[in-house]
């Protein structure tokens, strides 16, 4: 799918949980409606202000960066699928970029994007895939508050980061998971703005 | 998905629908810009640089003097001219022509024939109007300047340069909290003077809290124009303000008959001032009932914004330290601004919509070059809205509703 500038998208950002890639079905059917130029796929990117007025606030306040309509997998893990979690290429169904599921059911590594809201699995929704994204920190963080403030973060089981330390930690891994910069000081169970430094990968 | 797809009752009865009526319930009315168009201060921009109004704030020397004396005839300067720029005010939507027709027939695979309730290309073109008009109407009752210092708040150079710049006299806060030192890039209390000052009256308390507004206090507002020259014939509040408004003069008047009494408070006129409600113009308490930006839910549009994506709601602000005996506002207070109520000469006003069709409400459709049916639609307006004579008119603030 193309880069997509001039697109429909509905309801704010992250407040789009829709049972088609348009955002319509039929009403008798429950068939996805082809119209007003909304597609899987469909990707775009947005300037801080943008992102901002693109916001649902009292689910998070989205920054710069690239978006994307993904469709969630069925067999994700519903309660990973939340704001600030990472998703990942579904184990089994690469090399679909457009699929997505949650951590525990994706490969480790393979196209992480960032969930913006809860999206019901099967369905439809905006993920973040570039620039600076609300993640969601562990339960407990290896390097937490301000010591842990620009340095990188990681993935971590149930689509959580961590800030690891480089002791004790192989750099192949560190690699694998590697998400981006922490832009705020991660503290647990807390979502802080990350400086994704995630490959460009669109399909 | 039902089986059999549809029930008797669905395959054989339409919903009943009125075709091509669509409720508005978002969008209201703009009357301060409908008045001051009747009034005639519609003068479009032809083209330039900006848009300089001349003014004279000086005079040349004189005296009462003996017959035979010799004088120095000396020369200063007497006139300048403020200068305003066009401002740029733009709505946008993408268009699918899978999904509806622009009126030329050639698309439309969904939205046409004899199935289409409304025409979804209209109710947008609508709306676009809509919205921009709101956002115009906003932004005549706030600024158009950079943020600066202390006295500025916000950065709004992209929009009109409205009343609440404009009615401003370089030291006591406006409705907005703010000082503007400048108006039409002129320099406030500097070699124009007080040329171009109008002060605000704040109508609250000495404490900060907003107060009441009574007949003495559009009495003081009527002076205030008057002493300059101005012959205030416009007055504009918001609903909430004219309710106070009607409030405090209905406790003065006396009928001789209460028999079926009529009460029509459609406008009100005072010694000349014609008053009007405008639901857009600066409240308080307008926001309990109106959706006003930026708060909106999760579909993010269903409120009313002005060109900055916030509203013309009042707010709590710090009074500054600059502020004189005229205004009865507090020093380095924190103020309620409440209601606000302007008395205007509408012919001091200028509206200044650029006379190119292309952007006086023109459309811009821009073909997506690699996508089927979508295409971007941009619909612009090129303008300003300002004062060429502040002193003329004058703005209170800080009562309750």
């Amino acid at each position: 799918m193309p880069h997509n500038q001039t697109l429909p998208i509905w309801l704010l950002l992250n407040a789009c949980d829709f049972k088609s890639p348009s955002g319509f079905v039929d009403s008798r059917t429950g068939a996805a409606i082809y119209a007003g130029g909304l597609n899987l796929g469909d990707y775009f990117d947005l300037t801080e202000q943008e992102a901002n007025r693109l916001s649902q606030t009292s689910v998070g306040t989205l920054h710069a960066g690239r978006y994307g309509m993904v469709q969630v997998d069925s067999g994700a893990t519903q309660a990973y699928v939340k704001t600030g979690a990472i998703g990942l290429m579904v184990a089994g169904g690469q090399p679909n970029l457009n699929l997505v599921t949650s951590y525990d059911k994706g490969i480790t590594g393979a196209h992480p994007v960032i969930f913006l809201n809860a999206i019901t699995a099967g369905q439809y929704g905006f993920v973040q895939e570039l620039g600076i994204a609300n993640v969601l920190c562990g339960s407990s963080v290896t390097v937490s508050g301000s010591a842990g403030m620009g340095g990188i973060v990681v993935s971590a089981s149930t689509g959580v980061i961590d800030c690891p330390t480089q002791s004790g930690n192989q750099t192949y891994a560190i690699n694998l998971t590697l998400m981006g910069i922490a832009l705020d000081p991660p503290m647990p169970g807390t979502k802080i703005r990350v400086l994704l430094e995630l490959p460009v990968l669109q399909g | 998905m039902a089986d059999p797809l549809y029930s008797e009752i669905d395959a054989t009865n339409l919903e009943s629908v009125r075709k091509n009526v669509v409720f508005n319930n978002l969008f209201v009315d703009t009357p301060f810009q409908a008045k001051l168009r009747r009034a005639g201060v519609w003068d479009p921009f032809l083209g330039g640089a900006g848009m300089m109004e001349g003014i004279v704030y000086g005079r040349v020397q004189g005296a009462a003097i003996a017959p035979g004396s010799t004088v120095t005839v000396t020369r200063q300067q007497l006139n300048t001219g403020m200068k305003f720029l066009p401002k740029a005010y733009v709505a946008w939507t993408p268009i699918d022509d899978w999904e509806l027709d622009d009126g030329s027939g050639t698309g439309g695979v969904i939205n046409s024939g004899p199935a289409m309730i409304a025409n979804q290309y209209q109710i947008i073109m609508e709306n676009m109007v809509m919205t921009i008009n709101t956002m115009i109407e906003m932004d005549s009752f706030r600024h158009g300047q950079a943020s600066s210092g202390s006295v500025i708040s916000d950065n709004r150079i992209l929009n009109c340069n409205g009343l609440d710049e404009a009615l401003n006299n370089g030291y006591d806060p406006s409705p907005f909290g703010n000082v503007y030192t400048t108006y039409g890039g002129i320099t406030r209390n500097g070699v124009v003077g007080a040329a171009m000052n109008s002060t605000p009256l704040y109508l609250g308390t000495s404490a900060g809290a907003a107060g009441p507004i009574d007949f003495n206090a559009l009495m003081q507002l009527w002076t205030q124009c008057q002493v300059r020259g101005g012959n205030p014939d416009l007055g504009i509040t918001n609903v909430f303000g004219f309710a106070a408004v009607a409030n405090a003069l209905e406790a003065q008047r006396r009928d001789v008959n209460a028999k079926k009494h009529d009460i029509e408070w459609k406008g009100l006129e005072f010694n000349g001032v014609e008053i009007y409600a405008d639901p857009l113009a600066p409240s308080y308490k307008a926001g309990s009932y109106l959706s006003l930006a930026p708060t909106a839910g999760s579909s993010g549009n269903n409120n009313l914004a002005d060109g900055a994506g916030v509203s013309t709601q009042t707010a709590d602000f710090t009074s500054p330290s600059t502020v004189t005996s005229s205004s009865g506002c507090p020093a380095s207070t924190t103020i309620k601004a409440g209601e606000v109520l302007y008395f205007l000469e509408a012919a001091s006003f200028k509206i200044r919509p650029t006379n190119k069709k292309g952007w006086n409400y023109g459309i811009r459709r821009n073909a997506m070059p690699n996508n089927v049916s979508v295409d971007a639609l941009f619909m612009r307006l090129g303008t300003n809205l300002y004062n060429c004579q502040p002193a003329h008119n004058a703005v209170a603030f800080g009562f309750k509703a």
